[in-house]
């Protein structure tokens, strides 16, 4: 009998094989949704169990848009904003929702990268929340118009 | 000339002895000289030995043998510079010498913390050392600008008691206010796509793992962390000045790309990181401690004990700000607010039928369930998208509606009781009274003190308890839990959670008049709920295991039913209510039913007191046991 449950264990063990698969997939866009996930099979009790913590990496480094491996329009204003256009790639949907509410710590952290003085920053916030829909007209809108949008409404504001 | 012919050796007299030697001590060439002399230098002064190399090097000395934890043989200019660290700060020097190689694999620039030490120690502004430019390096400097510190914890996630346990990585924060365009320094192992759970940990705790240390966007480990992994995180800001800031990244790069074997217990991603605290802040000694497993949380009170913390920030996780969203709307608008989320209704061109601050708010929540959803792959991008982007186009349009306000916070994970625990009770089992001792090595119960930890999360592994029964004289193991976890998670409309447990190791039980040791499997799934004037109320399905030579079969086997309430009456005070039954209907037939009323007092950060109640009925006895227990955490 002992050598029944062994198999029983060892076979519920194995099970995990089918949820414990980690290979890490990357949503590759231009716009919303472009997030890197864990994938699903993390949840799974057996893989917990027994997986603790290697803290090991469930996602890979993001692909470097200013190493011209992506295939994402760039904004016209590219050149020289590297870091603007880093941080907006990745951190399109927080920011989106930031815009969207009027404040929050992605657009503070835009408004920094973009030099906006901090007395401004009040009324900057204020003009991207009321143009929302022209800086996401649609929900396939990609970063790079996002990008320009931004940066024009700034600059006339 | 005289000669000594001893032993067949012809030996040449005194005066050209004298010559050879001269000749031999005339030495290598002048060139060749500032090399022999630091070289010279440093054996003198014994520079292998100083701490700081040690630290740079991840030296450790254990049973009178020195090496460096680290295993990629990258990370060493001598061949045995794993195992010696006095021909690896000889190779060091050498290789500063070193000409025709680009700035990307020269030692300097490779190396820059030991070199900047070098530079100090051994006066090289005065040596005449090849001109590099190490372009690389600089580069990175300049982008990650080095000024401050935090160490970083990422701590549980709902439902995985196993992420209890946590992790620590650095941050190194630039001149930016915000610490999102800051750089993560991680170390973590790098696991294989395919894994099987089981090798998953056996790989872990033996070190079959490479571990890597990386340097990446701060703001990715945020993202990772709050919102697909729905972890709360915990930002300590250090004290370290921008020099020393400096050196932790100088240190870092040293070590990036480099790999070390990952052991789970001790040699883990929170321990790593200490060396390069100690690279930044020689005066502090973190690596050297007394436990031989480290917990991430104890490498926070170390830090904190070391006088490094300036203050603590907290990050919620998204999971932690929908609950305080759901929590601050009405059940309608809550309601509401998931319909939106599954697309049940628009918040179109016309908004929400609310007030604007409620639909704000609803909206608010909306959009973070969206997310969530997206991140748990509930929902595809292309489903995702649309809903996501209209909720947030009526959002902008209520414009009174400020920001949702922060979720508070709850009591820092190291100011919860320590990870090991040790206690001494005292009770009765059917009449006869009994010492007991017992010890812990890791981690936290439901009924240990609860601040600094999840509610409802149990991960306890080699729990050994020993019983001296007074009247008999006798002393004997009482249980011996390999590995307990149970993970009570609330559901709410939000999040239809399951609950599960996990228990194996020895337990006694009761066979007639004796009691034996078996060892026993027991599983449980099963629903939590959480109320305000009830706690958390479980229900478990249960299947459980017993194998003993006891048994007539050798086994009994079966299933049976639990459900409990557990409850915190305060900070100090928790209260569990359980009552089971369980059949073996395989092998020994038997039955059990328990009921136990388990109380927990908070008396210090780690001190705790449990008062129990258990009463046992089975197929051939009745037994009620009542047991007081201290325990100190350490």
């Amino acid at each position: 009998m002992k050598r029944t449950l062994a198999v029983l264990a060892i076979a519920l063990l194995s099970a995990s094989t089918v949820l414990a698969g980690r290979d890490t997939r990357m949503n590759v866009g231009c716009g919303l949704g472009t997030v890197l996930f864990g994938d699903k099979s993390d949840d799974s009790i057996l893989f917990q169990l027994s997986a603790l913590s290697t803290n090991h990496m469930t996602y890979t480094q993001f692909f470097g848009i200013t190493s011209g491996t992506s295939e994402c329009d760039r904004p016209s204003s590219f050149v020289g904003n590297d870091r603007i256009n880093e941080f907006v790639v990745a951190n399109l949907d927080d920011l989106a929702r930031d815009i969207a509410v009027g404040g929050g710590e992605s657009v503070a952290t835009l408004a920094e990268l973009m030099e906006v003085p901090k007395v401004q920053r009040g009324v900057f916030y204020k003009n991207l929340q009321s143009q929302f829909a022209a800086i996401f007209p649609s929900p396939q809108t990609e970063y790079a118009h996002v990008v320009d949008a931004i940066l024009s409404i700034a600059n006339r504001g | 000339m005289r000669s000594f012919e001893g032993m067949g050796l012809r030996v040449p007299c005194p005066l050209s002895l004298v010559l050879l030697l001269l000749l031999a001590g005339a030495g290598p060439s002048s060139s060749a000289e500032p090399e022999q002399m630091l070289l010279r230098t440093a054996r003198e002064r014994r520079l292998s030995d100083a701490p700081y190399w040690r630290t740079l090097g991840h030296y450790q000395t254990r049973w009178g043998r020195t090496r460096s934890l680290i295993d990629d043989s990258r990370f060493f200019l001598a061949p045995r510079g794993k195992v010696d660290p006095e021909a690896e700060l000889e190779a060091t020097i050498l290789g500063l010498f070193t000409e025709d190689v680009d700035g990307r694999a020269h030692p300097r620039c490779r190396f820059p913390a030991r070199y900047g030490w070098l530079r100090r120690e051994l006066s090289l502004d005065d040596v005449p050392l090849p001109e590099v430019a190490c372009p690389d390096l600089e580069a990175s400097q300049k982008h990650v600008n080095p000024r401050s510190v935090a160490l970083v914890f990422p701590s549980a996630h709902g439902n995985s008691p196993a992420s209890m346990f946590g992790h620590t990585l650095l941050r190194i924060d630039s001149e930016y206010e915000s610490t999102l365009l800051s750089y993560a320094v991680n170390y973590s192992a790098q696991v294989g796509a395919e894994e099987n759970a089981l090798v998953y940990a056996t790989r872990g705790i033996f070190g079959y793992y490479p571990g890597y240390y990386t340097i990446l966007p701060y703001y990715q480990k945020v993202q990772g962390y709050n919102n697909i992994e729905q972890r709360d995180v915990w930002e300590y800001e250090l004290n370290l000045t921008a020099m020393e800031a400096r050196q932790l990244f100088l240190h870092a790069w040293e070590l990036k790309d480099i790999y070390s074997d990952y052991y789970y217990f001790d040699e883990n991603c929170s321990y790593n990181i200490l060396f390069l605290l100690e690279a930044a802040r020689p005066s502090v000694s973190l690596t050297t401690s007394g436990k031989p497993w480290i917990t991430p949380v104890d490498t926070i009170s170390d830090v904190r004990a070391a006088g490094l913390v300036r203050e603590v920030l907290f990050r919620p996780s998204r999971t932690r700000k929908i609950r305080q969203l759901a929590a601050s709307l009405t059940d309608e608008d809550a309601g509401l607010a998931k319909k939106i989320a599954a697309g049940e209704a628009e918040a179109g061109e016309d908004g929400v039928p609310a007030p604007p601050l409620r639909a704000a708010r609803i909206l608010d929540l909306a959009s973070e369930v969206v997310q969530l959803r997206l991140s748990k792959k509930e929902l595809s991008p292309e489903q995702y998208r649309p809903r996501f982007r209209n909720i947030l186009g009526a959002r902008s349009r209520l414009t009174e509606g400020a920001p949702p306000p922060a979720p508070p916070r709850p009591e820092s994970p190291d100011r919860g009781h320590a990870s090991s625990r040790v206690s001494l009770g005292f009770g009765t089992l059917a009449g006869e009274e009994f010492v007991e001792v017992s010890v812990k090595p890791a981690y936290h119960e439901l009924l240990d003190p609860e601040p600094g930890y999840d509610p409802g999360s149990q991960i306890d592994f080699l729990h050994v308890a020993a019983r001296y029964g007074l009247a008999g004289r006798e002393l004997r193991l009482h249980r011996l839990d390999l590995v307990q976890v149970v993970s009570l998670a609330p559901r709410d409309e939000f999040f239809p959670a399951f609950s599960w447990k996990v228990l194996t190791g020895l337990a006694t039980r009761s066979f007639g008049e004796e009691d034996g040791l078996v060892y026993t499997v027991n599983l449980g799934g099963g629903l939590a709920w959480q109320r305000s004037w009830l706690g958390i109320g479980y229900v478990f399905a249960e299947g459980s295991g017993d194998v003993s030579a006891r048994y007539r079969d050798g086994y009994a086997a079966g299933g049976g039913v639990s459900a409990g309430i557990l409850r915190s009456l305060g900070d100090a005070w928790k209260v569990q209510l359980q009552g089971r039954h369980l059949y073996y209907g395989l092998g020994d037939e038997r039955w059990e039913s328990v009921a136990s009323l388990r109380q927990s007092v908070r008396l210090a950060r780690n001190h705790s007191v449990f008062v129990d109640a258990t009463r046992t009925l089975t197929s051939d006895a009745a037994r009620t046991e009542f047991r007081l227990a201290w325990n100190v955490y350490f």
